[in-house]
């Protein structure tokens, strides 16, 4: 039981970091990214990759969260000139590009079998390390969250247009938060890898990024401690569903089947009964109190 | 001296072309007022003078300066001051950070400009710590007006100032406006639907018919009649 609790905890903080970089995108900015667990698979196949090759975990760590903001950049470029809905589209395609890719490229990547990554081998440790990892992307979160540039994004998202007019360069900030939130999922990567000890191409499914949404549109979009308690009600759903399979006596498949049609249905009922989410973002007009 | 020039402009959205080669002329220390019927463009010439549409021929220049491939916030930077018809106020902020937002480009001298916003409508200090989604369409109407001065623009850009406002708003509104122009000495580019009330304040009317420019006039010499005419079919005479 214990085993259970400590693996139960790692998992969620590696999927609260992934919830909070979405957070800090959509929550805070209303960039729709569709493809959030791209970074998060360049941060594992980094490790993976650098493994296979010989080197030190720090090597795959840093390449990791070299290459993900460069893969940002790399996939904004083309939606700086598109509107905001054209954003959702082209982040879907980047996160199934590179899947496909990492699919078909086995000499590099294992192919569909995937990769041997070292794992950590004191579960507790593990736990340790994805705590940290959460612990330094929630400050920064919550940093990015109070600063006059959190305020910013959150006037980007309420209009961008208006917020041009006025003389502020919308794909500045857009692109900043980019960088920021896919060195986070980066991160979680990484981090991932070597937990599981093993990445594959199927780890990094569209669903996966919707996951990841509805952990972000449950907790509250906007507020980070909000999406933390999300991930942590979303995978807590998740693993709990085994023990389920056991008391029921349902085939595993029908199960997964019907976890995923739980997620689907906990959104819908969010989107029309609480679109705000469980713990909703305090609203700006109390900042001017202040002054 | 021209402050704020299209030339031979053809500008529209996505595939549509909604601007025919139109050219149009604001000079120092002029209103001039954009007429037209519903559909004729009035907004989108506003809109691509501050760079939010899709222009596929001719120039724009502000001064001597060319801004035809200027983004929209370096056209602020440069003095344009531009207030939508709808959507021109941050509805989730306080009034007071709205203002902050328009003041971005200047924020040493902040709580100085901001006294004279106040001055202009003290309504809007009245309500200062109000979010500004709660405010009346009139509140916010003078609050986007307020937090576009706060860039301290060369040029004003006004989309249909008096929409969806009450009678008693409107004149509130226009006296603002003619306070701007005179004590500011802006020129000001306004877009109405309000004839009477644009005719009022206008030193000279451009109408506009299908996105081309069919008159430009002094507004001392407009008829109201041929006004209607331009309105109605595109300034074919039938009497």
């Amino acid at each position: 039981m214990l085993d259970f609790a400590i693996y139960s905890i790692t998992i969620i903080a590696v999927w609260s970091v992934l919830a909070l970089s979405l957070n800090i995108q959509f929550g805070m900015t209303g960039l729709v990214n569709f493809g959030q667990i791209l970074p998060f698979a360049l941060g594992s196949y980094a490790a993976g990759i650098s493994a296979s090759l010989g080197y030190p975990w720090w090597i795959g760590a840093l390449a990791g969260l070299i290459a993900a903001p460069l893969i940002a950049l790399l996939v904004i470029m083309p939606a700086q000139r598109l509107a905001q809905d054209y954003w959702a589209l082209i982040t879907l395609g980047a996160a199934e590009i590179f899947r496909l890719t990492v699919l078909n490229a086995p000499a590099l990547t294992g192919g569909a079998d995937g990769l041997v990554v070292p794992r950590f081998i004191d579960p507790t440790l593990a736990m340790s390390v994805a705590l940290a990892v959460l612990a330094v992307t929630f400050l920064l979160a919550q940093r990015i969250s109070s600063s006059p540039y959190g305020r910013m994004l959150r006037v980007l998202r309420e209009d961008e247009i208006l917020a041009s007019t006025l003389g502020r360069s919308p794909i500045r900030y857009q692109a900043s938060v980019s960088v920021i939130a896919w060195m986070m999922a980066a991160a979680a990567g990484v981090t991932y890898a070597h937990i599981t000890g093993y990445v594959a191409p199927s780890s990094f499914t569209v669903t996966e990024t919707f996951i990841i949404w509805t952990a972000v549109i449950l907790g509250g979009p906007g507020r980070n401690i909000g999406v933390i308690f999300g991930a942590a009600i979303i995978q807590l759903l998740g693993v709990s569903s085994r023990f389920v399979a056991q008391w029921i006596d349902l085939p595993p498949d029908l199960i997964a089947n019907l976890r995923l049609a739980s997620f689907g249905l906990v959104l819908v009922l969010m989107f029309l009964y609480r679109p705000q989410g469980l713990i909703p973002e305090a609203k700006q007009v109390h900042d001017a109190e202040r002054n | 001296m021209d402050i704020l020039s299209l030339k031979n402009v053809t500008a529209g959205y996505g595939t549509i072309t909604v601007l025919n080669d139109l050219s149009l002329t604001l000079r120092a220390g002029e209103i001039l007022t954009i007429l037209g019927a519903n559909g004729c463009g009035k907004s989108t010439v506003l809109k691509t003078a501050m760079g939010l549409t899709r222009v596929t021929g001719g120039a724009l220049a502000l001064g001597d300066k060319s801004i035809t491939a200027t983004p929209s916030h370096l056209r602020a930077a440069a003095g344009l001051g531009y207030v939508p018809q709808t959507r021109n106020v941050f509805q989730d902020m306080s009034v007071i950070d709205n203002l902050r937002m328009g003041g971005y480009l200047r924020p040493k001298q902040f709580e100085h400009d901001v006294e004279e916003v106040f001055a202009l409508f003290p309504r809007v200090k009245e309500r200062r710590r109000e979010r500004a989604g709660n405010l009346s369409g009139g509140e916010r109407r003078m609050l986007s007006i307020g937090l576009t001065l706060l860039l301290k623009p060369k040029v004003l850009l006004l989309d249909e100032p008096s929409s969806d406002l009450a009678p008693a708003t409107v004149d509130i509104v226009f006296r603002a406006i003619q306070d701007i122009h005179t004590s500011l000495s802006i020129p000001i580019l306004l877009v109405e639907q309000n004839v009477n009330k644009a005719l009022e304040i206008a030193n000279r009317v451009c109408v506009l018919v299908r996105g081309r420019e069919a008159l430009d006039a002094p507004a001392g010499e407009i008829d109201t009649r041929h006004l209607h005419d331009l309105f109605m079919d595109g300034g074919v005479r039938t009497s």
